[in-house]
């Protein structure tokens, strides 16, 4: 949902909000604004990608996961991310109430815009973000071309 | 009509500062809500925020989650492919007074927040032994 201030700066807001709690409880709250539409399976993690001072950057959100969980393998111009995402620590006997998180295996492809350097590709994780930086090919940035006039031309 | 009159008399230099704060969007992060007997777990993806930017409060029976997420990217940035929004995590769930709010327990692990909250002594479950009736 959008900050709570737009919620109760309106009285008719706050009723409002206070129907839906009663009546959505722990039900999975459609209404509301959701951080993506959900993606189908073969579309998570959701990504980021843009350039930046001749790399290409691609940001994807996987909390919930450790490094040695993820697979990241490049071929030509498509990046394949693939992984786990196991429920650890959850105690025997719990009782789910509300699932919202449920992604346990993920496998994408992902079409790269532009050649990369597949030797200079650098990944970090960290709280739950991957970072993947991959410097373009040279002949993918982009070059000046000069404009050759024709002779005899006015 | 009233509506709007009321409105105008509330604003001031904190509301002026909220709706700053509020133009950034803010997001809901999905969680898992297991109930484990004598707590119960919460778990919720706040993937890119710090330990110490995430605020829990428990009042009147509502769980209060908020993350502070700062932008990664400059704002003017051009996505090729943009899916997702960086900003604040905000959720309020409805537990009800059933968990001792001292007794709160918050770790974050890989971008995932997780919650222990003990029920109350009376919130517990209790087995009530049934007597056979001669």
């Amino acid at each position: 949902m959008r900050s709570r201030f737009l919620l109760q700066s309106s009285p008719l807001m706050t009723l409002r909000q206070e129907v839906d709690r009663l009546f959505h409880q722990f039900q999975p709250d459609l209404q509301s604004f959701q951080r993506c539409a959900h993606l189908p399976s073969h579309r998570y993690p959701p990504i980021n990608l843009w350039e930046d001072n001749g790399n290409l950057c691609l940001e994807a959100e996987l909390p919930g996961v450790s490094e040695d969980q993820i697979d990241l393998t490049v071929s030509g111009n498509e990046l394949v991310l693939k992984g786990s995402r196991p429920e650890v620590n959850v105690p025997e006997g719990a009782a789910p109430l509300l699932t919202e998180r449920r992604v346990p295996e993920f496998s994408r492809i992902i079409h790269l815009p532009c050649e990369i350097d597949h030797d200079k590709i650098e990944a970090a994780f960290e709280n739950g973000i991957l970072t993947i930086t991959m410097p373009k090919a040279t002949a993918a940035r982009s070059r000046q071309i000069k404009v050759r006039p024709v002779a005899g031309a006015v | 009509m009233s509506n709007r009159q009321v409105e105008v008399k509330r604003t001031g230099a904190a509301q002026a500062e909220r709706e700053r704060a509020a133009t950034r969007w803010s997001y809901r992060p999905r969680i898992d809500v297991y109930d484990v007997n004598d707590e119960l777990l919460i778990l919720a993806d706040v993937p890119g925020a710090h330990p110490e930017k995430i605020d829990v409060q428990f009042e009147d029976g509502v769980l209060r989650i908020h993350a502070h997420v700062e932008p990664r990217q400059p704002v003017a940035t051009s996505f090729t492919d943009h899916e997702y929004g960086v900003g604040d995590f905000d959720r309020e769930i409805e537990i009800g007074n059933i968990i001792d709010p001292e007794k709160i327990e918050a770790e974050t692990t890989h971008g995932v927040l997780r919650l222990r909250l003990p029920k109350t002594a009376a919130a517990r479950p209790r087995r009530i032994p049934v007597k056979a009736k001669k």
